[in-house]
């Protein structure tokens, strides 16, 4: 039930809400709880599209913010049970909104690396490309270099918590247990260090 | 007042940043309630999530060579041997004159012997003449530092 619910949702999130009322066994209890989720999300969509819309820096009436509202309310309904407290509902759909739009970011990122040829690189369809130009390691040197470069401005622990997180993928919480900081800490040097390498290598370009 | 917050009332670009990292509890319920709420901030958590996948996706590039130790002069070790050194020159200031002589001296031996270790060196007359003029050469450096030291001695 629960899967044709989700397809379901997946095209209009009203009437997968009023097929779960439907489909569901017990009769009142379980059809009064969805009719008040159903209310809650529907006053709720407006400000979770103006939020992804702001997240991703486009209009709300793209497809796009279409698709994230889509997936927010999927989500919500999927995970109600997590929603700690009725009166928090609000914020715990907003905070899926941002997680699904920072996903979208992600994802969009993902996507161009994989389409896009690196900078003044030129794809050439006829010739099956046998590694990367000498134009290429040549910038991939000069830009490590850089990087390098840019890293040894920092601090030492700003540059290791960076290291950490971006290199190797440890969480912000397993960062600051290493390193002996609390999470706000953590927060700050990541910040900074981010800033920091952002400008060297702007600056170098 | 949470160490997040600028005196604006809107929250850091540390904030954002731990936001935009999917590190929520770094920030605590306030931040989050009031960038849910703030379309500045929530354009500005947008932009740090840019920027941290940027920089993710750079150090990544890079990510064998840089999790080595970035290289870093051996300062301790600079700072040892110019002590050293220091300490080696003052030494050495009350016998300048007789080090200077002894210096020129071998030099000049040097290079008188220079030519015929070349010479030999270059295999023109044979493996028996190489070898002689090698081991004449070595003598000639043997007594040009046994003269070097003993002029020093004498002058002392």
């Amino acid at each position: 039930m629960f899967a044709a619910l989700m397809s379901t949702f997946l095209s209009s999130p009203e009437v997968a809400l009023e097929a779960a009322a439907a489909a569901a066994p017990s009769a009142s209890a379980s059809s009064e709880a969805t009719s008040a989720l159903r209310a809650e999300l529907a006053t709720l969509e407006a400000p979770a599209r103006r939020a992804i819309a702001c997240i991703l820096h486009i209009p709300e009436r793209s497809p796009d913010v279409d698709d994230c509202v889509q997936e927010t309310l999927r989500r919500a309904v999927e995970h109600r049970a997590e929603a700690r407290e009725p009166l928090a509902l609000r914020g715990w759909v907003l905070g899926i909104a941002r997680h699904v739009a920072l996903d979208e970011i992600r994802a969009r990122k993902r996507t161009r690396a994989r389409t896009e040829p690196l900078d003044g690189e030129e794809v050439r369809h006829d010739v099956p490309a046998a590694g990367p130009s000498p134009e290429t390691q040549v910038g991939s040197r000069r830009e490590l270099l850089q990087v390098s470069l840019a890293l040894a401005g920092l601090p030492e622990r700003q540059r290791e918590a960076l290291l950490l997180f971006h290199v190797e993928g440890v969480e912000y919480t397993e960062i600051g247990r290493r390193l002996g900081v609390p999470l706000g800490t953590v927060a700050t040097w990541i910040a900074r260090g981010r800033a920091h390498l952002l400008e060297k290598l702007s600056e170098d370009r | 007042m949470n160490a997040f917050f600028l005196d604006d009332g809107h929250v850091t670009d540390a904030a954002l940043a731990a936001m935009a990292d999917d590190a929520d509890q770094a920030v605590g319920d306030e931040v989050l309630a009031h960038v849910d709420g703030c379309e500045a901030c929530l354009g500005r958590l947008g932009t740090a999530a840019e920027r941290s996948i940027a920089v993710g996706a750079t150090l990544a590039v890079h990510g064998p060579a840089l999790s080595q130790e970035t290289p870093r002069l051996p300062w301790r070790w600079i700072l040892g041997a110019t002590v050293a050194g220091a300490f080696g020159v003052v030494l050495s200031l009350h016998d300048v004159e007789r080090s200077t002589f002894g210096l020129v001296q071998s030099s000049t031996v040097l290079t008188r012997s220079l030519p015929l270790a070349l010479r030999g060196a270059s295999g023109e007359t044979g493996i028996l003449w190489t070898t002689i003029t090698v081991a004449c050469a070595l003598i000639m450096l043997a007594t040009s530092a046994w003269l070097v030291r003993r002029t020093s001695r004498a002058a002392g």
